[in-house]
Order: C-alpha cells, then sequence, then structure tokens
C-alpha cells in the first residue's frame, strides 16, 4: 500500500532531538513495512454486490420518503392556502379598528337645548301664581254664624265657672260634687238652647 | 485503489448519480473492508460497516466541502466504528471486552475460507493492542494519509499522533517478532 511522501525525519525532529528523530522515523518505516507484508482482507464478490443493493434500495427508499414528504408539504400548503381563501371570503373588508383607551369616561348623548328666552309665567300651563284662588269659597255670613256659637258656648262656659278650680266643691250628692251635678243638668237640657 | 479524485466522480455523486455511487462502491469498498475487519477481525460485521459507512456517505454527501475525498471518507469511517464501541460498550471496558470477545469467537468459530487468509499474524498482534492504537495505525494505513492530514482528521495535535503511531507499530513488531505466537 503506497504512503503519502512526507519528510518523516523532519517532521519528527520538530519534537525531539535529532538522534531520537532517526530512530523514530526509522521505526516507523520499519511498522510500515511490515504491515506492506500483509495481504488487506479482501472482501468477496458477494458481499460487495450486497452492498450495492442495499445502497441502492436505501436511496430509493430516501427518495420515495422525500417524494412523500414532498406530497405532504404540498397537501398541507393547498390545505392551508383553501382555509385562507374560506377564511378571506367570509369576512368584510373592515376599517381598521383604532384601539380604545383603557379607561374610558362615559358621557351622556348630546341633548339639543332649546332656545333661551324669557318666558311670561302666566303663559305656561297649570301655574297659579295665588294658591289661595283654588279655595273654595267661604259665605263670610256662615263664617259669622259660627264664630258668634263659639263665643256663646265660650261665654256660658265662662259663666257656668266649669273649668275655674279655685271653686269651692258643692256637698257630694251619690259620690258627685254639687257643680258636677249641675254641669250634667246643664248638658240635658243643652239641646233647648 | 482510487489514487487520484477526478472531479467528475464527486460531482456525480454530489448530483446523487445512480453509477456514481456503484462506482463508489467499486473503489473504496474493498480499502474500507480491510480496515474495519483489521479492527473487528470479523468479515460479517466488517461488511455491515461497510454499508453503514456508505449510507452515511450518501447521507452526508451534502456536507462534503471539497478537498481530499478519501481523507473525508475515512474521517467518517473512523467515527461511525469508534461510535459503534462507545454505543456497545462503556469507553472504559471495550478495549478488554472486545479483544476478550473477538480472541473466544474466534477460537470457537469454524474458520471461514474466506477469512481464513487474514487469520494472520498482524491480525493477533492487532488484537493485543488497545482499540485506540489499532485504529489510529490502521487509519493510518488504509487512508494513506500523511501525519499532518492525520492529525487534523483525528483533531489531536500532531507530535501526541507520531508518538502513538511509533509506539504502537513498535510494539507490533516487537508482538510479531514474539515466539509465544502460534
Amino acid at each position: 500500500m503506497s504512503k503519502k511522501i512526507e519528510n518523516l525525519d523532519e517532521l519528527i525532529r520538530r519534537f525531539v532531538d535529532d538522534a531520537e528523530a532517526e530512530t523514530m522515523a526509522r521505526e516507523i518505516r520499519r511498522g510500515d513495512a511490515m504491515l506492506d507484508t500483509f495481504d488487506s482482507p479482501e472482501m468477496c464478490p458477494e458481499a460487495a454486490d450486497r452492498i450495492r443493493r442495499r445502497l441502492r434500495q436505501y436511496r430509493l427508499r430516501r427518495h420515495r420518503r422525500r417524494q412523500a414528504i414532498g406530497w405532504a408539504g404540498l397537501a398541507a400548503a393547498g390545505a392551508a392556502a383553501m382555509v385562507l381563501l374560506f377564511v378571506g371570503l367570509g369576512q368584510r373588508p373592515q376599517k381598521p379598528v383604532e384601539s380604545l383607551p383603557l379607561v374610558q369616561e362615559v358621557q351622556p348623548p348630546p341633548v339639543e337645548q332649546p332656545e333661551m328666552r324669557p318666558v311670561d309665567l302666566h303663559e305656561l300651563p297649570g301655574v297659579t301664581l295665588n294658591l289661595w284662588e283654588d279655595v273654595p269659597y267661604v259665605e263670610d255670613q256662615d263664617f259669622t254664624a259660627i264664630k258668634t256659637e263659639l263665643d256663646d258656648i265660650a261665654t256660658w262656659i265662662k259663666r257656668l265657672g266649669i273649668m275655674d278650680n279655685t271653686l269651692p266643691d258643692k256637698p257630694v250628692i251619690n259620690g258627685e260634687t254639687a257643680s258636677q251635678e249641675d254641669f250634667k243638668i246643664d248638658l240635658t237640657e243643652f239641646w233647648k238652647g | 485503489m482510487a489514487e487520484q479524485q477526478p472531479s467528475t466522480f464527486i460531482e456525480r455523486l454530489c448530483s446523487r448519480d445512480d453509477s456514481a455511487f456503484d462506482e463508489l462502491v467499486d473503489r473504496y469498498a474493498g480499502r474500507c473492508y480491510g480496515y474495519f475487519y483489521r479492527l473487528c477481525g470479523n468479515g460479517e460485521q466488517s461488511e455491515e460497516f461497510v454499508s453503514e459507512l456508505f449510507v452515511k456517505l450518501v447521507e452526508k454527501i451534502d456536507t462534503f466541502d471539497g478537498g481530499s475525498f478519501d481523507n473525508w471518507l475515512f474521517t467518517v469511517a473512523s467515527n461511525l466504528f469508534r461510535d459503534h464501541l462507545r454505543r456497545k460498550y462503556r469507553y472504559k471496558r471495550l478495549l478488554d471486552e472486545v479483544a476478550d470477545q473477538e480472541r473466544k469467537r474466534q477460537e470457537e468459530a469454524v474458520v471461514d475460507p474466506r477469512q481464513e487468509a487474514v487469520s494472520d499474524r498482524l491480525q493477533w498482534a492487532l488484537e493485543k493492542l488497545d482499540k485506540e492504537t489499532a485504529e489510529l495505525i490502521m487509519l493510518r494505513y488504509y487512508s494513506k494519509v500523511s501525519f499532518r492530514e492525520l492529525a487534523q482528521m483525528r483533531n489531536e495535535p500532531i507530535g501526541t499522533l507520531l508518538s502513538k503511531v511509533h509506539r504502537g507499530l513498535k510494539r507490533l513488531r516487537v508482538l510479531m517478532e514474539d515466539v509465544s505466537y502460534e
């Protein structure tokens, strides 16, 4: 077996002294020569054929696998394109949506204000300036009669002295004082006027 | 063996020409098989590695950014083998376990006539090395790269690699001169 030519002595001298380099180089050459005396193991022709066959099968499988991957990739790309197409058709073109602020102040919708002008209060419906105008009319005569009657009662009570606690009690008849007895009589005859 | 890298071949690979992949197998399967076989010592497993490697190349061909195609291919092959080891075993234990399993399997298995020719002293000696060193020596041998390129492929200092390869080759020679091998 031929070797590539290299200057072995010079190479070895880079690492060891001259004498040792010479010895090393000589021993390496002897070793190489010894290896050359032996025949190299040779592969039988059948083995070479088997290797060729195996290599072809491997390359064929590899080719098919790559082809299958290619088809699968193509199919996947087609499916993805279809999906994109459907999604694209299903969506109307929209305006770009502006991003909203995180905190948005809620404001009522603007209300159109009526034109402001001075209004006469009498023009407004249901507005009454004088509350007493709604009170039903009371005849002065009736009021006078009631007032007179009440005054009479007050005078009568005053004359009887019922409410005067300073008067001494009359002798008790059947458990009642004389004053209480008189008041009782007056009440029973009150209707007579 | 592909000594040159016609740009048309690389271009055809990158354009995934069917015939280019057949040509890839014709050009590189033998070398890759040898590399894997020297590391695992099993024809069936080596074939599986080569298959897996070419499948990876089909997957990664787009990442090839020019330069040496051989270097790129063997970097992928090396990573594949090391990933396999990491997956299968804990990194610390894998060296001894793989060596033990392979030794037992070889002792018990009926010798395949196809493998008989390579059940040689080198195979035996490689199994005595730690897997990292064996992988490094075989990677350099089958990929035919210089130490500089190897350092780039493995992302290691060139001095470290020189030292590892030197020690490994020396150990191999000592092992093969050992009278204990029968």
